[in-house]
Order: structure tokens, then sequence, then C-alpha cells
């Protein structure tokens, strides 16, 4: 036996390709097959052309088995024919309560009970189930809020317990955010190809994010882009069905030429885009427009201008300049303009509206406002992703029209995140913001014990903080896209606040400085942050996250707050 | 509700029919000798193991198709004959062989060789005393090429054979009297170049197992379930600065790819990426400012990114109606968004409605206790660190639920309003 494995050893020297032939003698008293009868067919001198033996067939690309730690090269198919995401989740948000806190908290406090709900969110869409050229999308949520009651000594009643954390969970609420039928290329001329049709509860994105019922007809063509809406305001988180739900109506459209499909290309975009908004409910009729000119000579690079009229004045002017080197070196400056007559808060909201407490979201009347911002950021040797941001805020507002809401202020920050280990990558950031306030050393409000003192009057310029500095660390484990994360987090933030009161120490006549006020105007916070997302298949995700915070000073009887967030997904 | 939600999403989802590729069956070459039709005729009568069949001047096939060979080359010829031209004056017969054996994608009497059966060491020397590993079958003359009888002969050659195995004395041991397609389950192709020589140890001067790129083969029962090795193999080594150099990253195309150039615009499919790693433009200032990127190619992102909707246009909230910005931590939420707000009302408005702020701010908040105990005092402390907040929701002059003696009024020479 070794001879012949001796000799068969010797003898391979075939190339790689399947090679029949041996240098020694072939192995002998081979077994032959018995010899059937010869058939017509096999007779024939050329090879038969009857037809040919059903094969037997090997699947004609059998998908690779699976194998451990391979990734999926595409994690859901976009052509999919029925798409569905289901999350629930359950929130438990809580306390804890300082009982050494001077005064001592009430024994029930209603802040130290647990409070928790459960929610969820589905997802459906469709492509082509019905016509090829038909989609659909729905997108919703619920929340089962357990609304727990508390004894309120003060009028010895139970009431609901207020929540711990601030939310609008207060009810069983379901709430469809998107549901939208969608049609394209659905004429069979190419010349309508880029014609699309959407119509239902939808999002529209732009210079001003709507969010409506209606129906939004656009052409995506190369040249020229277009589309047309009609609709009426989405009244988002108005669930009560005893609020009036008034919502103004909403048309407008979008038209944008794309000069670099000329024949003759030219690297200019040109668009313009208008909505009128009627009355409605907290809602100014009111008509917007804006320009915009995007001109990019190079793929990596790109200046963009842009206006924005109310009522027929230019409001709101931003250019941004954009340039990027390689993938992921990436400059962003922006500068923006904010005349006085520019919405509130987005194109529903135009009034300062003075009596608007009742909204408890005043933010003061617009002021004129240059912001000027630069963010900045790269990936050195692969590992090290670096990103700078800074912003300078000119209030242009005259001394007297000046508010705490609007001021000027300088800020500086920064993020850095380092790999360690292939799975392991710790970084850090910081965050500045100084403000400008109106020098309030010369006004400040003597704080008289035992007795109600003044107040500012409403938006002083000379409240609120004087700046932040926040700086925060992460540690970031990863196994892989949607396989297995954990990311840990600590952050603290200092607060100094302007000084509105003082506190007159015994025997002065004065308190001109801060060291005399005897009134704390920094504050420290900080938190902590768990999160675990594991995926099980494909299919189903698993997360938990747990916050936490650190003693507040402005609560002295709650030591911090805390959040455990359990959410399950499962994807089709 | 939501169970009604639930209980659609699953109906539909069950209705939905499972989709099947529909692959046109390559065609035979009819020229192509049969199997089948000469199955009557034992293995080694044409298949010597030395020679092809039929280079011993047409032996055997001439025993039955005598008369073909002794008349103008025809369609017979074509069995073995890529061309068979009459011969000109003065020159011989011009007849070049097609390539034996033939590599078509009908592969005729496959082998059923089973990796799996003979990579499972423990059962193998169980049965036969011994076991083999990789090398064994697929190194010659210190080369990795594919087995040939020859190597197969060293354990199934009868007199080799330990008892049990197949000997090679038996065709059908190995081979079966069918047709069936070639898998052709390649990952070198197209204008990928690659050498086992170069892959035999890694930067550390650690071999390379076989197995850690041929995963799937210690589990094949057959050619039609041996998979070829997945390009997530490569990334293992090929982003892990330990085993790989810099210039044959995964990043550099041309380590693999000879004909394809590293441009700003190309992103590698993301299975050439590391499984721990974002794609590698995702820095912290792409997250930052990614919507224009998320608006051109919105199908890219749904690659990775569970994007419903499937529809690149006005689809942020797709993503946006679950996942938070990282600033929006519990302490954010509850006491830092102020500022923020104030600095860059745009920013929120992005994603919040008004009535999403008032629903919040329209409750009571926490820190002010019970009417009672925070009104008479509580707030006093409160208030002289930071008495914007009270006037966020508070007009000052018109304090609610306080007027006339005792209560606040507007400071007389405070702020220049």
């Amino acid at each position: 036996m070794r001879l012949i494995l001796a000799i068969v050893l010797a003898a391979s020297t075939a190339s790689a390709d399947v090679n029949l032939k041996l240098e020694h003698e072939p192995v002998q008293h081979l077994r032959m097959r018995a010899r059937r009868p010869r058939t017509a067919a096999a007779a024939a001198t050329v090879p038969s052309s009857a037809p040919l033996p059903k094969p037997v067939l090997a699947a004609p690309e059998p998908p690779p088995p699976a194998q451990p730690n391979a990734e999926p090269a595409q994690v859901r198919d976009l052509t999919q024919r029925v798409s569905a995401r289901v999350n629930l989740g359950y929130v438990v948000d809580g306390t804890q309560v300082n009982r050494s806190a001077t005064p001592a908290p009430p024994a029930n406090t209603p802040y130290g009970t647990v409070r928790a709900y459960g929610f969820g969110e589905g997802y459906l869409s469709t492509h082509g189930l019905v016509f090829d050229s038909l989609s659909s999308y729905f997108a919703g949520r619920f929340i089962l809020a357990n609304n727990t009651k508390v004894y309120d000594p003060g009028d010895s009643t139970t009431k609901p317990a207020p929540p711990p954390l601030a939310t609008w969970f207060e009810r069983d609420a379901f709430e469809p955010r998107s549901a939208w039928a969608e049609v394209k290329d659905f004429l069979d001329s190419p010349t309508w190809a880029p014609l699309r049709i959407r119509a239902g509860e939808q999002y529209l994105y732009g210079p001003w994010v709507l969010h409506m019922y209606g129906t939004n007809v656009a052409w995506e063509g190369k040249l020229v882009r277009a589309n047309a809406y009609l609709g009426s305001q989405v009244p988002d988180y108005t669930v009560d069905p005893r609020l009036p739900q008034a919502r103004a109506g909403i048309v407008g459209g979008a038209i944008r030429f794309d000069l670099r499909d000329l024949a003759t290309p030219i690297p200019i975009t040109v668009g313009a885009e208008s909505v009128t908004l009627s009355q409605g409910l907290n809602t100014e009729g009111s008509r917007h427009n804006q320009v915009e000119v995007d001109w990019r000579p190079r793929r990596d690079f790109a200046l963009i201008g842009q206006a924005r009229t109310l009522a027929g004045k230019f409001v709101n002017e931003h250019v941004q300049l954009r340039a990027r080197y390689h993938e992921v070196t990436n400059l962003v400056f922006d500068i923006t303009h904010r005349a006085s007559d520019d919405w509130l808060w987005d194109p529903t909201v135009t009034d300062p509206d003075p009596v608007a407490a009742k909204r408890y979201l005043d933010l003061g009347p617009v002021l004129p406002q240059v912001v000027a911002s630069a963010r900045a950021g790269t990936l050195i040797a692969e590992n090290i992703d670096v990103y700078l941001r800074g912003a300078a805020a000119a209030d242009l507002a005259s001394d007297k029209s000046r508010d705490t809401y609007s001021p000027s202020y300088l800020e500086g920050g920064g993020a850095l995140e380092v790999r360690v280990r292939r799975t392991v990558a710790i970084g850090a950031s910081v965050l500045s913001r100084q403000t400008n306030r109106d020098d309030q050393v010369m006004a400040e409000i003597i704080d008289v014990p035992n007795q109600p003192d003044a107040i500012p009057v409403n938006a002083s310029s000379q409240m609120g903080e004087r700046g932040f500095t926040e700086i925060g660390t992460t540690a970031r484990m990863s196994l892989g896209a949607r396989k297995f994360s954990l990311l840990l987090e600590i952050y603290g933030r200092r607060t100094r606040y302007a000084f509105d009161y003082c506190a007159l120490k015994m025997g002065a006549s004065d308190c001109r400085s801060a060291l005399d006020t005897g009134i704390q105007t920094l504050s420290y916070r900080g938190g902590g942050r768990a999160q675990i997302d594991a995926w099980i298949g494909n299919r189903l995700r698993l997360f938990a996250s747990y916050d936490l915070s650190s003693t507040l000073d402005f609560e002295p009887s709650i030591t911090g707050y805390k959040s455990l967030r359990l959410m399950m997904e499962g994807v089709y | 509700m939501g169970r009604v939600i639930l209980a659609i999403a699953v109906i539909l989802a069950a209705c939905s029919s499972q989709r099947v590729a529909e692959v046109p069956l390559p065609a035979r070459d009819p020229t192509r000798l049969s199997h089948e039709q000469h199955a009557q005729i034992g293995c080694i009568e044409c298949h010597t193991m030395g020679n092809r069949p039929g280079s011993d001047d047409h032996k055997p096939c001439d025993k039955c198709h005598a008369q073909a060979f002794l008349i103008q080359p025809g369609e017979l010829c074509k069995v073995c004959h890529s061309e068979v031209a009459p011969p000109r004056a003065g020159e011989s017969l011009a007849a070049p062989l097609r390539k034996y054996p033939s590599d078509d994608i009908w592969q005729a009497e496959p082998s059923k060789f089973s990796h799996r059966a003979h990579l499972d060491a423990k059962k193998l020397e169980d049965a036969v005393g011994f076991h083999v590993t990789c090398a064994d079958c697929h190194v010659r003359d210190d080369k990795l090429a594919r087995p040939d009888h020859a190597i197969c002969a060293r354990c199934h050659a009868a007199e080799a054979s330990p008892k049990g195995l197949v000997t090679m004395t038996a065709c059908g041991g190995c081979h079966t009297a069918t047709q069936q397609l070639r898998t052709r389950a390649r990952l070198i192709r197209g204008d990928l170049k690659w050498d086992h020589a170069n892959h035999r140890v890694d930067r550390r001067g650690e071999p390379i197992k076989c197995e850690q790129c041929h995963a799937a083969s210690a589990q094949a029962t057959d050619y039609t379930t041996h998979a070829a090795p997945r390009i997530e193999s490569c990334v293992g080594c090929h982003d892990d600065s330990d085993r790989t150099p810099e210039s044959a990253r995964m990043r550099v195309c041309g380590s693999c790819h000879a004909g394809r150039v590293q441009t700003v615009a190309t992103l590698a499919p993301r299975n050439h990426l590391p499984a721990t790693e974002r794609p590698i433009d995702h820095t912290i200032a792409f997250r930052r400012d990614h919507a224009e990127a998320a608006e051109s190619d919105g199908a890219r992102c749904a690659t990775c990114h569970t994007q419903m909707s499937g529809n690149a246009r006005d689809a942020c909230d797709d993503c946006h109606q679950t996942m938070r910005p990282a600033d929006h931590r519990i302490t954010f939420r509850e006491l830092d968004h102020g500022p923020e707000a104030a600095a860059d009302r745009s920013r929120c408005a992005r994603c919040h409605v008004v009535e999403f702020c008032t629903a919040c701010h329209s409750q009571r908040p926490r820190s002010h206790g019970f009417p009672g105990t925070f009104a008479s005092s509580e707030h006093a402390a409160l208030a002289r660190q930071n008495v914007r907040a009270c006037l966020t929701c508070h007009v000052s002059g018109i304090t609610i639920g306080c007027s006339g003696p005792g209560c606040h009024q507007t400071a007389v020479g405070a702020p220049k309003r």
C-alpha cells in the first residue's frame, strides 16, 4: 500500500485544472459496470438528435449557506412588496426624592411616584402590490398611559400624578403620522414617467416642514423638478377631541431648474418655492416664498443662497458653503440673517401673540439677528474622527427691544471619537456657549428676606443663562451593524446664570459684585446613559436604555431623574 | 388599536407571495457526448485514466462509430474537435481538439463528493483510523490545486482503501449518472486579482487557516451546496491593522480589483465594510449634516437603515419619527432644551411643531410640587437663581394666581425693557 501511495504521490504533478492524466499505471482491478443491451440511439453514428435526457438540476445559483459573522449585504429589499415594522415599548420614569432637603418634601410627594407607559409604533409599506406603479406607506404610534393618582393634601383629594419626566403622554392615544398612497410612472408614455402623485397624510420638506392631509403632485425630471400641493395642516399632538381642530389650509409648490442637464451644462440650479396658509387654530394666514440658487462647480463644492419672503418682505436670507475633500473631510459654513418680520417658529406661527402665555412657549418676538456658523470634520488615520464647530450670533435689535430669547452669543465645540479596538471606540465632546447679557450688576434686584421681591419684566434681556459648558464622554462597543452594540455615556454641564438678584450682606449698602450676592449663580448637573441594542437575526431588535441624572440644583427635593426604556422591534 | 395594526401587518406579511427567481436554463451543447446514451458501456472502456477518450486513433469510439471516421468530417467530429477542415494541398488535416475535460455549464457525471464527510475528523478517525485536512488533497508540489483522481487514489484505490471506504474500482461510488448545472460558485471573478500564495500568512506571520475563508466548505455535502467564500471573510482580515497592511485594506479598491479606481463618489458595498463600522463617510460631521445626502440618495441610506417607506422623497420622518438627536438626553429634555431653543429655534422646528412643545409646557412642572408649598416658599430659591424659568410661562405684572399686596411687582429700575 505504501508503494502505491508513493507512486501516486510521485505522480501527482497535475495542474490546477481537473486532470485525469496519470503518470503511473492506472489502478488495477477496476470493476466495470455490467454491460447493458445496446440501444438504437446509442448505435447512431452522430451524437443523437433525440432529446437529451432531462437533467437533474442543481439550483441555478444556490444561495450560500449562512456563515457565522456573515453580514447581510443589504438589510432590506427596497423592492419588497410588503414591508412592515412594529415597535413595542415600555417606559418607566421616576425620580429620587431627597428626604433630607430643606424644607423636607411631603411624604407622599407625587414626584416620587414611578410612572410607566407603554408605547408602540407601526409601519407598513407596500410597493406594486395592486399595481406596479402603486406604493403606500403608513406610520403611526400609540401610547397606553397608566394614569396614576396620588393624594393631594392641599384639597384632600386624589389627583393624577404629574409625570416625573416631561412628556405629553398623559393620555391614551393613537396618532397616525403618515398614511399615503403614491403612484409613479403609471402612464405608458415615457414622457410622463417623471410624474409622481402622493395623496394622504404626509410630510413635505423644504424651507418649511409641513405635515398635511392632502395631495402632492410632483414632476421629477432631470432638467426640471416641480411639485404642487394642496391640503390642510395635520393637528399634531391635539389628540384630545375636545380641542378645536380648525387647521390651516395649505397650498404651495416648488420648481427647480437644474442647468447641469442642459446640452451645455451650467453648474447652477435655480429654484423657487411658495406656500400659502389660511387662518386656522393658532395659525395666522400667511404667504411665504423662497428663491434659491445653488452653484456647484465641482461635485464636492456647493455654494447655496436662499432668500425667503413673508407677506412680500424679505425676512430671511441664508448662504451656505459646503465643501468636501475625499469622503471624510467636510466643511460647512453658514450665514443666516433673520429680520424682525420673520415667522416666530415655523410658517404656521407668525404672530408674537403678546398674550400667549397659555401657549407656555412664548419665546418673545422675533428680533433681527445674524448667525454665522462653521462646522468641520475629518477622519484621521481611519480611526480618529474629529469634529469642530463654532458659531456667533449678533443681536441686531436696538437696545430697547432686546430680549432674553435672542441674545448675541459665541459658541464653540468639538467632538472626538477614537477607535481603540476593532469593536470599541471612545469619544469625548465639549460644547460651550457664552451669551452676551446686558450688564445687570447695576440693575440687580435686592432680595429682601421674607417679602416678595420685584421681578423683571417679561423677556428682559438681563435674564437667563450667561453661558454654559458641557463635556461628555462615551464608550461604544459594537459587534457589528445590526448585531450588538453598547453605549455608555457620562456628561456634565456647568451653567452660569445672570445676576438678577443679590442678597445684601450684613452691613453692606449695595451688592455690586458677584461675591456679595450670596445667591448661587452656578449650576452643575450631570447624567449618564447606557444603551444596549441587540439584533436577533435580521428581523428582531431589542433595545434598552437607562438614563440617569444627578442632583438638580433647581429642585432640592428631587435628587435626579431616571428613566428606563425598553423596546422590541420587529421588521419584515 | 395597536393590536389591529399588528394584525393587519401580520396578515399582509403572510399574504405576500414568496418570490422565486425565474432563470432560464442555459442551452445544452448538442454536439457534446451524452453519457446517458453510452451508459451501457463501461466507464473505463473510454476513461483509461491516462489518455483522453479517443486519443488512441479514435479508439474505442470507432467500435461503434467506425463508419463516421471514414467519411467526410461531420457532426460526430465536433464531439472532440473544435474544427475539422478538409486538408489543403500539401497540408495535413487540421483538427484542433476541444478542451478536455469540458467546462461546459452542464456538468456530466458529477461527483457527489462531500467535504463534510471528508473533513469530519472524528468520524473519519473512528472509521478508518486517520483523518485528512484540506492540504492533504489540495496541495501538490507545494502548490494549491484542485485534486485529481491520483489524489483520490491515495485513499480510495482498491489496494490502498481501508475497509469500508468507497474504492475507485466503482466509478459510481463517486460519480452520478446525470447532468447538472455547475454551481459556478466562485468569489474570484471579473476584475478580481487574487493569489493563494499571498494568503498563507498574515502581516504578523500567523498562518491563515483555510477555513477562515472557506468556512462553508466544511459543511458542503456535494458541489451544489459548496458555496464560494463570502466577501465578509475577506473583511475580517483586510480591515484589521494587525493582520493587513494599510495598502491592502478593504477601502483600497485596487488591492483586489484590477479595473476599479477609488474615487470620491464610489462607496464600497456594505458587505465590503467591516461589520463593526459605519461607512467611512459617516463621520461625526456627516451625522450633523446628512440631509442633502439622504435626499439625493435615499436608497443608499436604506441599505442599512430601516427606511420603511422605501421612498427617497420626503422621507426624513421615516427615520426621525423614532431616532432622536444624540444630545436629547434626559437632562436636555428636562432642563436644557430651553437655551437651545432660544439660540436656534429653527433647529427645533425641523422636527417639532408648536403643539409638541405646548403639550408638555401646558403641564405643571415637576419643580412646582404641590401648589401650596411651592407658591408660598419653595419657588423663591429657584427664581433667584434663574427667574427666566418663571417668566417663560408666567407673565410679569399679571402673576398668575397672585395680585395685590404680598405679591410680586415688576421691578422698579430693573431691566431696560
